[in-house]
């Protein structure tokens, strides 16, 4: 550990220590770490990231670009898209608007702001994650530190084992020094650096991550750019096995007071994540599994370690013709708690995928009869969020729906559930909670359930299945409905869940074709000049489907073409929805001619006569940038014959030898030199 | 009907010359031929045709004649102002009485005509024949010897539809000739 002589020095070690319990780790010993006389160059600037991968936010309305052009980072507050917390945004000079932390007298410990999606990010696809960070004068407490956490758990080594590497700026309340640490648990491995720093004054906190090779992780801490620690990992294989990942990694912003006396506050801005090899959210349209490779694929599930399995059919016994490998999910005896094996790939980048893109999720499902629990946990396919609705619901809303099988003392049971809780009120409560049709089902008999998610006006709406046959339908109302546009949050699993009463036995269920469709946003827009069919706006479509659009020109105007994810002037057109698609339709110019008028004239010799209609028009100004020629058309029915091509500076066609009596049609096009024509403007002639 | 009568009366005509030879005429003529419908005179106006008859004495103060020339004329339709060109032979056959033997001699006629026409344009082309009538004033000053100076004024009448309109190919005609009388 440095020690630059100053208080700080001492009170670092106090804080580390106090970061390193928080973590779970049962024994820390402070070392020094080797590692540090081999630091990089400090030219090295770490890596360059494409910018879409950044998960960024300025509190100024920049970052968190999305598929359709839209950021989550909301200006002036803070987008509960993009965090999991709470925490003012403040203007102060040169920075516009940052986020303020603050704790106030009495109050200690943390006061922390999440990334939101824990879960999809894996360690092996962290590169960087930094923010710019100033700690004001004027804070009374005298022990207090802000600054970042990249951490997470591993289930699958000891019980509330971790890991964690954080880069911090703590002050006395008269001086301030940055610090950094890292560790990881089993092997109790925790360092610590600390450099002075000055009240007043921002630093660019940054914390890099390179994967060396399969067992080794290197993290570098910058501060202004610079490098100043290093530390190179082991059981770096643990940490990025997403199998293991029992929670995290988490991406945290955290002002941590040691005591409850005097006030601490931290000004934060421009936080900036970077991953790599990220799983893009348009890369899967649906989701199956039948479990046939015989393991559970590392890509595809994660979560709690040992719940799941892949088993053969000789395991079960029941309809192996049908079912083979299936997944086996056991709630052991005498637990009480959620076990959880979650669909990795469902979540975004930003861990939300609002809800009306999940368009239907359904499974096989069936209840062992060796089950002997005398209370069986619900069991099943599980969404669960947790969204921030608006400010008259003070806290986070926690959503909830699923559809489950339950038993116990003989019974099987499927039902489904609907409900939501606010969190933020104890005890919790649900508005809306509903297991009304439960069906009896028989033990060792698959079933299959389904849940359907469709819109009723704004609303989700959502259909119960059992078998293929309706189980119940609800459309929750009131702030019991998220709406299209709130995300689905923390997990969407195979989740088994008892509280209040432990299980006297082991509930055993199979699952097999877990199947998940998503929806995919389509936004049609239309030039100036005409519309489109379906109308200009936001559309969900299920995944895969073929979506037919068409152009319709105004009076006057003529469809172009395609932009967008639709290119050419074919019309209609078709978009197949396999990822968030967005197509506009470019209508003109060519525009067509202006103030066409036509006159039948008798032209005659002596002895011979002829009949001319006589076409007139006008040059449309809007195509004076343009290269043009003309070309008139006689129009019968749904045929159209080409009469004469015309150049720019003409304006009259003679139609001779017509027919006396009569009725002619004409459409004259203004042609591009792309040999595009405009919209004809008619002409008749009695 | 008309056809006929022009048939008949020009097999009189060769009758007569082969008879007797008697006080035969023959005159080159240069006229000016002035169409008497609007159309003909907009579309082409009047124009010079030339020509050339000859008569001879039936009986006393009546001769036959028969006569032709060429009216050829250039004008433009009349909306687009293209070029249309026409081409007009009369041929005529007729009788004429003549007042006197004198150095003057003065005479008025009737007789049939057969209107061969062609006009060619960008509306098209026709070209046929159609019979008509002309009634004419004439006047024979002898000069010296057989020759004469012939004075001749008509009017004629055909009206023809080759193309879906009718028009009349007549008009007044005015000349002045040279004539030799055996």
């Amino acid at each position: 550990m440095k020690n630059n002589g100053t208080p700080f020095g001492i009170w670092y070690l106090f804080l580390s220590l106090s970061i390193a319990s928080a973590i779970g780790a049962p024994t820390l010993r402070a070392e020094k770490d080797n590692t540090a006389k081999n630091l990089p160059e400090e030219r090295r600037s770490g890596f360059f990231a494409n910018p879409e991968e950044l998960l960024y936010d300025d509190f100024d309305g920049h970052g968190g670009k999305q598929d359709d052009g839209t950021y989550l980072a909301k200006s002036g507050r803070l987008s509960t898209d993009m965090w999991y917390g709470y925490a003012d945004v403040v203007q102060v000079e040169g920075h516009r608007n940052v986020l303020k932390l603050k704790m106030a007298e009495g109050q200690m410990d943390l006061n922390e702001l999440t990334l939101v999606n824990p879960h999809v990010i894996d360690v092996s696809e962290f590169r960087s994650f930094s923010a710019d960070v100033m700690i004001p004068s004027g804070s009374s407490s005298k022990n207090f530190w802000v600054g970042l956490d990249y951490e997470g758990g591993i289930h699958t080594q000891e019980e509330d084992g971790g890991w964690e590497v954080w880069i911090h700026m703590g002050s006395d309340g008269r001086n301030a020094g940055i610090g950094c640490g890292w560790a990881y648990h089993p092997t109790n491995t925790f360092k610590s650096y600390n450099l002075p720093a000055s009240i007043n004054t921002w630093y660019n906190l940054r914390i890099d991550i390179a994967i060396i090779d399969k067992t080794k992780i290197r993290t570098d801490f910058l501060v202004d750019g610079r490098i100043r620690f290093s530390v190179t990992s082991y059981k770096a294989k643990t940490l990025t096995n997403p199998l293991s990942m029992a929670w995290g990694p988490r991406r945290c912003i955290r002002l941590w007071k040691e005591t409850n006396q005097g006030e601490a506050t931290a000004l934060v801005d421009n936080v900036k994540a970077v991953y790599h090899q990220r799983v893009a959210p348009a890369s899967f349209s649906v989701l199956y599994d039948d479990f046939e490779a015989g393991t559970l694929s590392p890509g595809l599930w994660g979560g709690d370690a040992g719940f799941v399995s892949v088993v053969p059919p000789e395991e079960y016994k029941v309809d192996a013709s049908h079912h083979g490998h299936v997944m086996k999910a056991v709630h052991p005896k005498g637990l009480l708690g959620t076990l959880r094996a979650e669909l990795l790939q469902i979540a975004t980048m930003y861990g939300r995928i609002p809800w009306g893109k999940v368009k239907s999720i359904c499974f096989d499902f069936l209840i062992s009869s060796k089950s002997d629990a005398d209370v069986f946990p619900h069991i099943g396919l599980d969404i669960h969020g947790i969204s921030q609705l608006n400010s008259s619901v003070p806290d986070g809303v926690s959503w909830h729906t699923d559809i489950e099988g339950r038993g116990g003392g003989g019974k099987a049971l499927i039902g489904a559930v609907l409900k939501d809780n606010q969190s933020g009120v104890t005890p919790s409560y649900y508005t809306y909670s509903r297991w009304p049709e439960i069906k009896k089902i028989d033990f060792d008999t698959w079933n299959n359930l389904r849940m359907d998610i469709i819109f009723v006006g704004n609303k989700l709406h959502f259909d119960f299945f059992v078998n293929n046959i309706p189980l119940f339908s609800e459309t929750p109302q009131d702030h019991g409905n998220p709406g299209p546009d709130l995300a689905i949050g923390s997990w969407f699993a195979i989740q088994s869940q008892l509280l209040g009463q432990a299980p006297s036995g082991d509930t055993i269920v199979y699952i097999d074709n877990v199947r998940w469709v998503r929806t995919y946003g389509l936004t049609i827009q239309a030039g100036k000049g005409g519309t489109t069919k379906p109308a200009p706006g936001n559309y969900l479509f299920e995944a895969s489907r073929k979506v037919s659009i068409q152009a319709v020109a105004d009076p006057n105007h003529r469809f172009v073409g395609w932009s967008g994810d639709l290119s050419g002037h074919r019309n209609p057109a078709e978009i197949i929805m396999d990822s968030v698609k967005s197509v506009f339709a470019n209508f003109g110019p060519p525009y067509p001619p202006l103030n066409p008028s036509g006159q039948r004239y008798l032209n005659q010799s002596l002895l011979q006569v002829e009949y001319i209609n006589l076409l007139k028009w006008e040059a449309n100004p809007e195509n004076q940038n343009i290269s043009m020629k003309y070309r008139i058309y006689q129009i019968a029915g749904s045929t159209k014959v080409l009469l004469t091509e015309l150049d720019s500076k003409t304006f009259e066609y003679w139609h001779r030898k017509v027919q006396k009596d009569i009725q002619y049609k004409y459409g004259i096009v203004a042609v591009s030199d792309g040999d595009k024509e405009s919209m004809p403007a008619y002409i008749t002639i009695q | 009907m008309k056809k006929r009568l022009f048939s008949v009366a020009l097999l009189f005509f060769l009758g007569c010359v082969s008879y007797a030879g008697n006080n035969f005429r023959v005159a080159a003529m240069a006229s000016y031929f002035q169409p008497s419908e609007r159309t003909f005179k907009s579309i082409y106006g009047g124009g010079v045709a030339f020509g050339g008859e000859v008569s001879l004495r039936l009986w006393k103060w009546m001769r036959i004649w028969a006569n032709g020339d060429a009216y050829n004329k250039q004008g433009q339709t009349t909306l687009t102002a293209e070029k249309t060109r026409i081409n007009i032979i009369p041929l005529g056959l007729g009788l004429m009485f003549e007042l006197g033997d004198s150095r003057i001699r003065p005479s008025a006629g009737f007789g049939f005509g057969y209107f061969r026409y062609r006009e060619t344009n960008p509306i098209g082309k026709v070209e046929k024949g159609e019979f008509g009538y002309i009634a004419r004033l004439a006047c024979d000053i002898k000069i010296s010897g057989p020759f004469f100076f012939a004075v001749r004024s008509s009017y004629s009448f055909c009206k023809v539809n080759p193309a879906g309109v009718e028009a009349n190919l007549g008009g007044l005609k005015g000349g002045v000739g040279l004539g030799w009388e055996f």
